[in-house]
């Protein structure tokens, strides 16, 4: 019991890190009180710093797409979550919690946990959801 | 020997053996040891680190109501899609306030053995900030503005202090309160073991009506290896690297959510000097927060809401130009300033090719500069040139005057073809190529620029020589060893304007197109235009290349002001963006040019460029009729 909330409290503390380590302010540019869903397919992983983005195509009701920007964590803190570049194929189908952005019409959004699909692995920055 | 003596002998034997066990030379200490590597302790502002400043939360920011426009109109979104801002670093302002570890180093002449400078690197720095101790000025007000700045030191006590200038546009909280580049910061670390306190203080003339006064604690951390960073922007969507997201002014529905989730009165959530003081606390536990999170109008009046108007009430200065002085741009590439429009000169073995001649009664002054540049030269290391004047060095050099082998102008603003007579009729104007002057490239600008100059009758010896229509030229020929490119933006302050790429020197000079502290003089009558205006900059800025972190690589010489780079230009660009989205949304609201003067669109941006006599006036006219003409 010990062990497992030490394990609790380490990781908490990591993936705190997640959101201390932003370069420009989250709060400022995403409203974190709200969370969308974006179910699309993996059109692009770019794994950087300051802060990596994974880019996903959705597709309306009336077949136009729509590419959003998901904002994450910089490249070594993802992969210290288990996010690389083999993570993600392009084309995989994909189902992204996030923050939406504050910006009006805007298609950017900030990672608060993504799944792959396919077989259900997920990523995430809270408690809990650093690796399926 | 009696005892007297004998304790007397056996005193001087005692200091005689002490004497002998200090060194040869005196040594000074430093009263602290700042070297080594330091660990920032995150224990205070929690809110402000995670998840970030709130939109509209200005507590504890002694700003004054332009810096409070300019954030309330702020989007930070604009960091994401600005890739000129994605690896924007902390300047010293706001640096103690971000997470980096920090290493300390010495620098140590190795004659003297004397620390000259303390070098400080940061994880997410663009290189290192060197702090002078060796008492040496500041650079010319012409030079490179950095987001390090020009630092010198000096102990006072037990405390070091250090004074940052030269700094680039910056913040002060990450929620769009802005920094002036004219702004000073003035540290003072104190160590008391293993912690250094590090207190910042922000003096900006522009944006803040008190010096703000902050502080961080750090720890040592002798193990610690600075991680390396390397930043790379990202263009997410294509075309967004000229998107500016930002609100019209009233329209930002978030200034009052800081109040309403943390029960804190408006009043309070909207800083100022006097919200900072113990006196406001008893006005502050009356007033109660927000009931609920809704979009507000503010209204601003303090001084720093006038500073147009009262420049514009001003007369015209008259010009000086007792300080013209040259300074070193990149490569061969050399600015000449303070001789009313910015004068740039490659100097090398081919002579001297000259943009833009600055002001008729500076051109003594001029000639002098490049005088001074000339005799400054010294022979490459490899040779200049790759052309049949390939061996001309000693032959130039071998003249005790400069050669001057053409102009080129990039309009035809009188301060920047005021001196092309007196250049022209001067013994150093000595052409490249033919005997016969008519036969040889003289003053070169676009074609427009001479039929402006020949319409409004301007004397002939002002007028350029020879012209070009397309929309890039390229000089016939390799000079100083470099091709020399111009480019035509076309209505942009005019419907003339060059622009002069140095390409092996990477260096710019950028005409009125670009001007780091003053508005641009946009000229609708002579087929300038704010759209036009934009263009040429967002042009300037993919012609240019910055050498990391948003700084340096490319540099870009403004029409007036300082030596600036691909950051400055990105900046003033987004400025005129913003000013521009306001007057067209006042214009399709059907306002008349007097309404959208008296509501001052250009508000927030004035303490940085609306400084001179009659410009902020006439540059809101200017933007107002282009976007009124466009509409027809």
């Amino acid at each position: 019991m010990r062990r497992a909330f030490l394990a609790l409290v380490v990781a908490a503390g990591l993936l705190s890190s997640v959101a201390i380590h932003a370069h420009h302010s989250f709060g400022g540019t995403y409203d974190v009180s709200k969370l969308i869903t974006i179910k699309g397919k993996m059109v692009q992983v770019t794994l950087r710093a300051p802060h990596s983005f994974l880019y996903v195509e959705t597709e309306d009701a009336d077949g136009s797409t729509k590419q959003w920007v998901i904002e994450g964590a910089t490249a070594a803190q993802f992969a210290r979550q288990g996010i690389d570049s083999d993570a993600f194929k392009i084309g995989d189908p994909v189902e992204v919690v996030a923050n939406p952005s504050r910006s009006p019409n805007s298609t950017h959004a900030r990672l608060i946990k993504i799944t792959r699909t396919t077989d259900g692995k997920s990523w995430g920055s809270r408690t809990g959801e650093t690796v399926n | 020997m009696n005892t007297v003596n004998r304790s007397g002998a056996a005193a001087v034997l005692i200091l005689l053996v002490s004497l002998a066990a200090r060194p040869a030379v005196a040594q000074e200490n430093s009263p602290l040891d700042l070297t080594g590597t330091w660990r920032w302790i995150n224990h205070e502002d929690e809110r402000d680190r995670n998840p970030g400043a709130f939109p509209g939360d200005y507590r504890g920011l002694p700003l004054n109501d332009a810096a409070r426009m300019r954030a309330d109109t702020y989007d930070e979104e604009v960091n994401t899609t600005a890739s000129l801002l994605q690896c924007r670093p902390r300047t010293p302002g706001y640096q103690p306030k971000g997470l980096d570890p920090m290493r300390i180093d010495k620098i140590i002449d190795p004659l003297t053995r004397q620390v000259v400078a303390y070098r400080i690197s940061y994880e997410k720095t663009a290189g290192e900030r060197v702090i002078w101790l060796d008492g040496r000025p500041a650079p010319s007000q012409y030079a490179l503005h950095s987001w390090e700045g020009f630092s010198t030191g000096q102990f006072r006590g037990d405390t070091f202090e250090i004074t940052t200038t030269h700094l680039k546009e910056s913040y002060v909280r990450r929620n769009g309160v802005a920094t002036s580049f004219r702004a000073t910061v003035i540290e003072h670390m104190s160590l008391e073991e293993p912690y250094l306190e590090v207190t910042f203080t922000v003096i900006d003339p522009d944006y803040l009506t008190e010096p703000l006064v902050r502080s961080a604690t750090y720890m040592r951390a002798p193990t610690l290896q600075l991680p390396p960073y390397p930043c790379q922007p990202e263009e997410n969507q294509a075309g967004e690297k000229y998107r500016v997201p930002h609100y019209l002014p009233g329209e930002n529905p978030y200034l009052t959510e800081s109040g309403f989730k943390y029960k804190t009165p408006q009043e309070g959530v909207r800083g100022g000097a006097d919200t900072l003081y113990p006196e406001w606390r008893a006005r502050g536990v009356t007033l109660a927060p927000p009931a609920t999170q809704s979009t507000i109008k503010p209204v601003y009046t303090d001084a720093s809401t006038h500073i147009a108007e009262r420049a514009d009430a001003q007369r015209p200065r008259t010009p000086v130009y007792d300080k013209v002085e040259a300074l070193h741009v990149a490569g061969n590439v050399y600015l000449i300033a303070g001789a009313g429009g910015n004068v740039v000169v490659s100097a090398g073995g081919d002579g001297i090719v000259m943009v833009d001649s600055g002001a008729t009664a500076a051109s003594d002054r001029v000639r002098a500069a490049v005088r001074g540049i000339h005799q400054a030269l010294r022979p490459p290391e490899t040779p200049e040139s790759a052309s049949p004047f390939g061996n001309t060095w000693q032959a130039t050099h071998a003249l005790p005057e400069p050669m001057i082998r053409m102009i080129i102008n990039t309009s035809s603003n009188p301060d920047h073809v005021g001196g092309n007579a007196n250049i022209r009729m001067s013994p150093l104007f000595r052409l490249l190529g033919y005997r016969d002057p008519s036969l040889s490239l003289q003053v070169l600008a676009h074609a427009a620029v001479q039929r402006r100059m020949v319409e409004s009758k301007a004397p002939s010896p002002l007028v350029p020589t020879d012209t070009y229509l397309s929309d890039t030229y390229t000089l016939y020929r390799f000079f100083n060893n470099q091709a020399v490119q111009i480019f035509h933006m076309p209505r942009a302050v005019t419907d003339g304007d060059s622009v002069v790429w140095f390409r092996r020197s990477d260096a710019i000079a950028a005409g009125d197109v670009y001007n780091s502290d003053i508005y641009p003089p946009i000229d609708v009558d002579k087929g300038g235009s704010i759209d036009g205006e934009i263009d040429a900059l967002n042009r300037l800025t993919d012609m240019s290349v910055t050498e990391f972190m948003s700084q340096g690589g490319t540099m870009i010489i403004p029409g007036h002001g300082w030596i600036s780079d691909a950051a400055d230009v990105g900046y003033y660009r987004d400025m005129l963006m913003v000013i521009r989205d306001r007057i067209q949304a006042m214009v399709d609201k059907g306002m008349t040019l007097a309404q959208v003067k008296a509501a001052k669109p250009t508000m927030d941006y004035d303490p940085e460029y609306g400084r001179e006599p009659g410009e902020t006036s006439r540059f809101v006219e200017a933007v107002y009729r282009s976007l009124k003409e466009k509409k027809k």
